[in-house]
């Protein structure tokens, strides 16, 4: 049993609106020895507008979950006395309301540690699950967050969000909590405690231990992820090594959270006297990213800075990473080009399926193809075709690539309309049903204006997601296209065309509800 | 080196200018066909693309290669701990 589902001894469900004088500070300062990490994440419950706070103790007499974190620590360290478990949940009801669904805000999972002839406990939020303050119509895309149910002693409520965690640096460090991070939003259950973690990577708390200094490597992490059934990529820049990623790594990054997977991104700290192992490292979970319509960067990085690309990826438009740091809290951003590659190291990415190439690959690939019919056909009397193919031959379309399920997009395709109302035909639709495979890549073609201010494309090109790409390029990995006017599908080795009504620009594909 | 620099930085602003010039051209004479009421070509738009008509450009087939190559090179390096 887990955090979330522990039944918990109630202390208190206090007033903490403004006008009564509460002080987040304060509060914190009293009860929870200044603790930073809560400071922001009570901030961020005032951001989305709590009123009230309720406190419960867990005990891992009932709660399997903090038994087996106990069980560790007492292996770890001889001194361990046992702990002090709050759960803190955040309404924006009065103290003692009836609640509707909608007062419920999140939770957080505050842990002490106590060690024998220890002035203080070691303090760390165990687990917290607030939504994000910001969503799609701030343009901030999140796409990976889901639903956690929470049995508080004033009844079960539910927050949709990601959950955060930091380490203890005793039995558990900065890798084992992005890995529960990003574990948290793919695996079924939400849940992968440490424990499991640690007995995955050979880490008994005797002969090897983490925290204090050691914690885990790449291999660590993989192993776990294979252990747990979890596909991954990794993409990995060791300069000292003489390993240079050839490629920019924030397309990949970009890659794996637009599909609506979270990544860890590891990198090198600035250490002017390094110890002889190297700058010691860290790694966090990327979840979600902003999005600037105004971005200067795409039009200046071509027209300016020298980037040779022949098509504008979506990427461009990114403002910021949303990821969680453990060393200060959950959502924050990360400028798109704070993390230069002098300091980035690994992204592991996360799958809900294994592809066998990725979206910086796909879209490359996409490109090509669309390239191909238009130079076939650059021209059919159709107002938006012709535009499509005039932006194509120009280098100038905008493109973006993700993984989808064929659910997902028959259920976009039958909600697509023109620009005057025209749906894809049924039997289109249905012809797409028995063909496409149970997922694929999406390569969404649209132009810069159409993008950024309709959200609207063109239209859109799949490819096969889990064959390699054949040497040389075929025709084979296409699936389908669809475009202003026409849907191309592969027949007996050619692209037979079927002419459609939906003859404009369409909305972009955006995923379906978590 | 920096008048190198400036070369390439003012090679890229002219493709990039090109393309756009070429892109208002070319939207400007769908319009005059699309105003003048010209017969549509629509009749004339392929209804089969044969395959062998596709071309794939050499800069992706060694784009992808690259990706392959670092891949396969990495693929059991495991360096630093976090």
């Amino acid at each position: 049993m887990n955090c979330r589902a522990a039944p918990g001894t109630r202390i208190g469900w206090i007033d903490t609106r403004i006008e009564t004088g509460f002080s987040n500070f304060l509060y914190i300062d009293r009860h929870y020895r200044s603790h930073p990490v809560l400071r922001r994440i009570f901030s961020l419950a005032r951001v989305l507008g709590y009123q009230s706070l309720l406190i419960e103790r867990l005990d891992e007499g009932t709660c399997p979950l903090l038994a087996e974190e106990n069980a560790a620590l007492g292996i770890r360290r001889s001194d361990f006395l046992g702990s002090i478990v709050h759960r803190l949940t955040f309404w924006r009801c009065a103290p003692d309301a009836v609640a509707a669904p909608t007062d419920f805000i999140g939770y957080a999972v505050f842990k002490s540690d106590q060690l024998k002839g220890a002035s203080q406990p070691q303090d760390h939020v165990y687990e917290s699950v607030l939504p994000s303050v910001r969503l799609e119509e701030q343009n901030n895309f999140i796409h990976c967050r889901r639903s956690y149910v929470v049995q508080t002693s004033a009844g079960p409520q539910a927050v949709t969000g990601v959950l955060y965690a930091q380490q203890n640096d005793l039995t558990f460090v900065c890798a084992h909590v992005a890995l529960r991070t990003a574990l948290a939003c793919l695996v079924p259950e939400a849940d992968v405690g440490y424990a499991r973690m640690n007995a995955l990577a050979g880490i008994d708390h005797r002969t090897r231990v983490v925290g204090g200094g050691p914690g885990l490597s790449p291999d660590d992490l993989q192993t776990i992820l294979r252990g747990l059934g979890v596909p991954h990529e990794k993409i990995v820049h060791e300069p000292k090594a003489g390993l240079d990623l050839p490629t920019e790594f924030q397309r990949d990054l970009y890659g794996f959270i637009e599909s609506g997977s979270p990544a860890l991104v590891g990198f090198e700290l600035e250490d002017p006297n390094p110890p002889p192992g190297g700058s010691p490292r860290h790694i966090v979970p990327v979840i979600g990213h902003t999005f600037n319509n105004d971005a200067w960067v795409p039009d200046a990085q071509r027209a300016y800075f020298g980037n040779q690309l022949r098509y504008f990826s979506s990427e461009s438009w990114l403002s910021s990473y949303v990821l969680h740091d453990d060393n200060f809290g959950p959502y924050y951003c990360l400028p798109r080009h704070f993390l230069r590659k002098d300091n980035f190291r690994i992204i592991l990415g996360l799958q809900r399926h294994a592809t066998a190439y990725s979206a910086g690959e796909a879209e490359a690939v996409g490109f090509d193809f669309l390239q191909s019919i238009v130079r076939f056909a650059p021209l059919i009397g159709q107002d938006w075709y012709d535009r499509f193919g005039v932006f194509c031959r120009q280098g100038l379309l905008v493109l973006r690539a993700l993984l989808v399920e064929r659910a997902a997009y028959l259920r976009h395709l039958q909600e697509i309309r023109s620009w005057t109302g025209a749906p894809l035909e049924a039997a289109i639709i249905g012809r797409m049903e028995n063909h496409l495979p149970e997922r694929f890549w999406m390569i969404e073609a649209s132009a810069p204006e159409l993008f950024t201010a309709s959200r609207r494309k063109f239209g859109e090109l799949l490819l096969v997601a889990t064959t390699p790409l054949p040497k040389p390029l075929d025709i084979s990995p296409l699936l389908a296209a669809r475009l202003p006017g026409m849907v191309l599908l592969p027949q007996a080795g050619n692209l037979a065309r079927l002419p459609t009504e939906l003859q404009s620009h369409t909305p972009l594909f955006t995923s379906g509800p978590v | 080196m920096f008048a190198y620099l400036v070369f390439i930085h003012l090679y890229a602003l002219e493709t990039v200018t090109y393309a756009t010039k070429q892109l208002t051209h070319a939207l400007q004479e769908l319009t005059r066909r699309s105003q003048q009421d010209e017969p549509k070509v629509q009749s004339s738009a392929p209804s089969v693309i044969p395959a062998d008509r596709l071309q794939f450009s050499k800069e992706v087939e060694s784009y992808l290669e690259r990706r392959k190559d670092y891949s396969s090179q990495t693929r059991h390096v495991s360096v630093g701990s976090y």
